[in-house]
């Protein structure tokens, strides 16, 4: 009894901090998980689901388009994530030594127009890759003498053109943080390099990037898991065509559950996916992790 | 900043609550006791048809007080997503507005009414009444019937010399429509491109196209009641040669496989399409609007008449217009009582009913309800009407095919038709190599 | 000590004009790069407000234009006359608001606890919690349908609305991140003080937390103001539904009526301007406040 006093008077503290986020979790999005896996195990019928064992994990390793939507999942994260980060913390480096108002400028200029829906940037991009020469990107191709290109009607050029979009959206979020984490790091440390001539490149390896750390992680993980689980922009714009050369991983599932109700594979579907998402996770918190103070 | 956002907050509060206060006089009606909810999930068929619905239901609810109605009106696009959530997780609403489809038969949770209305079946034009049949039952009651068929720009086909109304009349053949598609091909007056077809080829909806031709080339069914799949021989293939044909001559754009339905529309819109697919009668409508918007000033563009042409047909084969009709159906929640379903069955009956004639007319549609049909005026031009009225003729009846080949056929469209199509628009494939997937893929997935 | 200035001055009289002219040209570089990227990424929301005022009534197609060809608010009258907006921006801003609020106190609280308190099960919980994140929504969006809708039969409300969004495990990460990133120090101070664990998250974490909490809310906020399909699905009458599910009452069968649809999501877009603005100012606070003492 002694021991649980103790226990509570040195814990229940850290416990009562995340009590109620856990309470919420439990409830509604580890029981729907929790549900969904068993889901997965079955063939999915309102009224009368059926106990299948490892039926659909089966069908699904058989399906020649789940590897096709794998291998464009993993595509689309390797050709998004490490360039977005990339050109997140570049752009943020660029407007971080400008004045106040200057970068609440850029801030606000890139961080405003994600509060646009996806169905009015989705209308914009297609302008932008309309496959006559009317095409926004077409035209200005065109006065190179470049023929047009059916950027989204072509297997080869479909799902680059997904993945050029999210060169241009989307960084606002990231730059904000990654702002704010610059202006935490203390002047004295960079001072302290200037005493010692080191170059920019050095300061920015040595003192900039250990030190954005966290940050890094942060865009990182949830980069991944949303570059894994993209969904919305091939749902707008290609529907997964042609010839499944945009078809991922989510979209496939979003297709099995909503037009087959085929819900234990999609659920099945599912769970592979958050394994490999999780793996990956895991890679990152090993390489990045490190608690930083300043 | 908490002070900003508390405000913002405390601001919002006050709002809802003097909102929801105003609530209860609308909902409790202590005259008329406790109150049978019906829910109805439908789609804005049309721009106008919520307030043709809200007078549906009013005149409802007057005949039967001790019933309320909640109707939603949902978008296109999402609507759809949020009726099948809701259906597998066994609460769907009472009267749902779609086709009924195979995968609903399946749950088990759609209703079938024929044996709960007795001879009203009678009331509806026979056509109509087959297609929302499943196997043996009758899953619901059509609201109209759909026309997908082909259209012209009125303009352009008279400066060609077109005889629209001999076509409109008599159909005319593949052959008939390459040479004069091909014709009109060319760079128009102001130099831009202008295409003898436009038609959508990209997402979802790219097997239009392919569909639309095999019809015309004695392929009526992709499956047969008998769950024979017949996408697996020369005539599928000469349809697939003669798509070829049409994008090599320049007849299609060559950009097809990237136009959907908008860019498809925009070219017509611009006087760069003299024919167009899929078109629909409500079409005359909409230009007919959009006409009067650009003379208000509030459109810039040109403005285009519609005209409604059959598909073309490959000679020696019949004619066919596709089709079909949507409209009501019930449902019922995993507890359902039996007064319930027969207070649901009044309202699918009334939101189907004489009254509810009117969302088929503004859709350019003769009315599926007999008695509204006898005296259908129609708001669409008078030989956009006509052609509509020929063209209903060549709907076919459905295959009547069973839930589980439906179910086949499902799989068939979005696993290999529409990736197919995809690539033969785009000219990846070739027609022998897609009749080489038709058949490999169909033979898996049909058995046959 | 002034010897060396002098020497260091003369040196570099050349040095210096040559660092001063490369600083010019690295500063007209990083302009350009950054006013290009700004303006593909605004394009989609100028053509927006353009867009907004051109009265193009119920149109199957929609091209962008460079330049406004016509100027008219009537789009706006009828976004405001013909439809419940008021009643949707005021639902809007109560969701969004109760939801940023409650993400503000809980993901701060439990972001602190995994960040910064020690206690058994700490990584197992928060790893958990992040696992769940990985699964896409689209395999638990029954069962937890179920779970609001027909288990606790809140359909129609505005509590089903805010209910699986309360603490997201996305903000508590975020939240671990930025409190992991601050003085350790600081905290043993307190704690030396005498001070209660809620008392030292009151008294000296939140208040040097500031530019976090700030990031958090416009992110929270920003995120569940565009949340569409979670709220379309769970409301019925209109006098329930969000702006974001209203907007999409705006698309009909084969037109779409565009102005009206930018306006509404101009609208839509100004509670989230404002909110950007009137909390920009924290972002910029940096760490340094708190780092001072570290």
């Amino acid at each position: 009894m002694d021991k649980w006093k103790q226990f509570f008077r040195d814990y229940g503290w850290c416990y009562l901090f995340i009590a109620v986020p856990v309470i919420l979790f439990l409830v509604f999005t580890l029981y729907p998980v929790l549900a969904a896996l068993v889901m997965s195990f079955q063939k999915y019928h309102v009224l009368n689901p059926k106990w299948i064992g490892f039926d659909n994990y089966r069908m699904m390793f058989q399906d020649e388009v789940f590897w096709k939507a794998m291998w464009n999942t993993f595509v689309f994260t390797v050709g998004t994530v490490p360039l977005n980060l990339f050109i997140t913390l570049g752009l943020a480096i660029l407007i971080f030594p400008r004045s106040t108002r200057t970068q609440t400028f850029f801030k606000a200029a890139f961080y405003l127009p994600t509060v646009m829906s996806g169905v009015t940037l989705a209308l914009v991009w297609f302008w932008i890759y309309d496959p006559t020469e009317s095409g926004l990107l077409n035209m200005f191709l065109g006065l190179f003498g470049i023929e047009n290109v059916m950027w989204l009607g072509k297997s080869n050029s479909s799902l680059f053109s997904i993945m050029f979009m999210t060169y241009f959206i989307n960084h606002g979020a990231g730059i904000i943080l990654y702002l704010a984490a610059l202006g935490g790091i203390p002047k004295s440390l960079y001072e302290a390099a200037d005493i010692d001539h080191a170059s920019e490149w050095s300061k920015f390896k040595n003192i900039t990037w250990p030190l954005l750390k966290p940050t890094t992680l942060y865009l990182l993980v949830t980069s991944i898991i949303l570059s894994f689980q993209v969904f919305m922009s091939i749902y707008l714009m290609t529907q997964g065509g042609p010839n499944f050369a945009t078809t991922t991983i989510a979209y496939l599932i979003y297709e099995h559950a909503f037009v087959y109700y085929k819900f234990g594979l999609a659920a099945a579907e599912s769970f592979v996916l958050g394994f490999i998402i999780i793996l990956a996770s895991i890679a990152q918190f090993k390489f990045m992790s490190s608690d930083v103070e300043y | 900043m908490k002070k900003a956002l508390l405000t913002l907050l405390s601001a919002a509060m006050v709002m809802v609550a003097g909102c929801s206060s105003q609530e209860p006089t609308a909902t409790t009606n202590p005259a008329s006791g406790e109150k049978d909810v019906v829910t109805v999930w439908t789609y804005p068929v049309h721009n106008d048809y919520e307030p043709e619905l809200k007078k549906l239901l009013e005149s409802f609810q007057s005949k039967n007080p001790n019933i309320e109605v909640k109707y939603e009106v949902l978008s296109w696009a999402e609507g759809p997503k949020k009726f099948d959530i809701a259906l597998n997780a066994g609460n769907p609403p009472d009267i749902y507005f779609d086709k009924p489809l195979g995968k609903y038969v399946d749950t088990g949770l759609l209703v079938d009414i024929k044996d709960m209305i007795g001879d009203k079946a009678n009331n509806y034009e026979p056509v109509a009444i087959d297609y929302m049949k499943y196997e043996d039952g009758l899953y619901g009651l059509p609201l109209y019937m759909f026309l997908h068929v082909w259209g012209g720009n009125k303009a352009l086909m008279e400066k060609e010399g077109i005889d629209y109304v001999k076509i409109q009349k008599e159909g005319w053949t593949w052959k008939e429509f390459k040479e004069i598609a091909q014709k009109v091909t060319k760079k128009n007056e102001k130099g831009e491109d202008q295409y003898g077809l436009v038609f959508q080829g990209s997402g979802n909806t790219s097997d239009e196209l392919l569909n639309h031709l095999a019809l015309n080339n004695g392929l009526p069914y992709r499956v047969t009641k008998d769950g024979q799949f017949t996408w697996n021989d020369d005539k599928i293939l000469d349809t697939m040669k003669y798509i070829r044909e049409l994008s090599d001559a320049g007849i299609l754009p060559k950009e097809t496989a990237a136009i959907d339905p908008k860019k498809r529309m925009e070219l017509f819109y611009n006087n760069q399409a003299v024919f167009m697919g899929r078109a629909i009668p409500y079409f005359d409508q909409m230009m007919k609007t959009r006409n009067a918007d650009i003379d208000a000033g509030k459109v810039q563009g040109q403005k285009v008449e519609f005209v409604l042409l059959p598909i073309p047909h490959n000679e020696g084969e019949k004619q066919v217009a596709v089709g079909g009709a949507e409209g009501y159906m019930l449902f019922k929640q995993k507890e359902t009582t039996d007064a319930h379903l027969q207070n649901s069955l009044k309202v699918l009956e009334h939101l189907t009913g004489d009254e509810a004639a009117q969302a088929s007319i503004t859709l350019g549609l003769p009315p599926v309800q007999k008695k509204a049909r006898e005296t259908y005026q129609p708001i669409i031009s008078k030989e956009n009407d006509e052609a509509a009225k020929v063209l209903a003729g060549y709907v076919l009846p459905p295959a009547g095919i069973s839930v589980e080949t439906g179910a086949a056929d499902d799989q068939f469209k979005a696993e290999v038709i529409l990736p197919t199509v995809q690539t033969l628009l785009n000219g990846e494939t070739t027609p022998e190599q897609a009749l080489e997937t038709f058949q490999s893929k169909g033979k898996m997935i049909f058995g046959k | 000590m002034a010897e060396i200035r002098t020497a260091d001055t003369q040196m570099s009289t050349a040095a210096l004009q040559k660092r001063e002219s490369k600083r010019t040209v690295w500063r007209v570089i990083s302009y350009v790069i950054l006013s290009f990227w700004v303006l593909v990424t605004i394009i989609p929301m100028y053509w927006m407000v353009v867009t907004s005022f051109r009265d193009i009534g119920f149109s199957a197609t929609f091209t962008p234009e460079w330049f406004p060809s016509s100027f008219s608010i009537a789009t706006y009258i009828r976004f405001f006359t013909k439809t419940d907006a008021v009643q949707w921006l005021i639902n809007s801003l109560f969701v969004s608001g109760v939801i940023t609020l409650s993400n503000v106190l809980f993901a701060s609280l439990a972001g602190y606890a995994f960040a910064k308190l020690r206690f058994p099960g700490r990584n197992m919980i928060f790893w958990v919690l992040l696992a769940t994140m990985m699964i896409p929504a689209q395999a638990t969006l029954i069962p937890i349908y179920i779970m609001v809708v027909n288990v606790f039969n809140l359909a129609d409300t505005y509590i089903a609305v805010m209910l699986p969004f309360l603490v997201t495990v996305g903000n508590i990460f975020l939240m671990k991140q930025y409190m992991s990133t601050l003085p350790s120090t600081l905290i043993d101070a307190a704690r030396i003080d005498g001070c209660s664990e809620f008392k030292i998250f009151r008294k000296v974490i939140m208040p040097i937390s500031k530019p976090g909490v700030a990031v958090l809310a416009i992110f929270t906020f920003v995120s569940t103001w565009n949340e569409f399909f979670w709220p379309f699905l769970v409301t019925n009458s209109s006098g329930m539904r969000t702006i974001q599910v209203g907007l999409a009452t705006f698309k009909f069968a084969e037109t779409v009526d565009y102005g009206g649809l930018m306006a509404g999501s101009v609208i839509a877009a100004l509670p989230m301007i404002v909110l950007f603005f009137s909390l920009q100012r924290y972002f910029l606070q940096g760490i340094t406040i708190g780092a001072v003492k570290g």
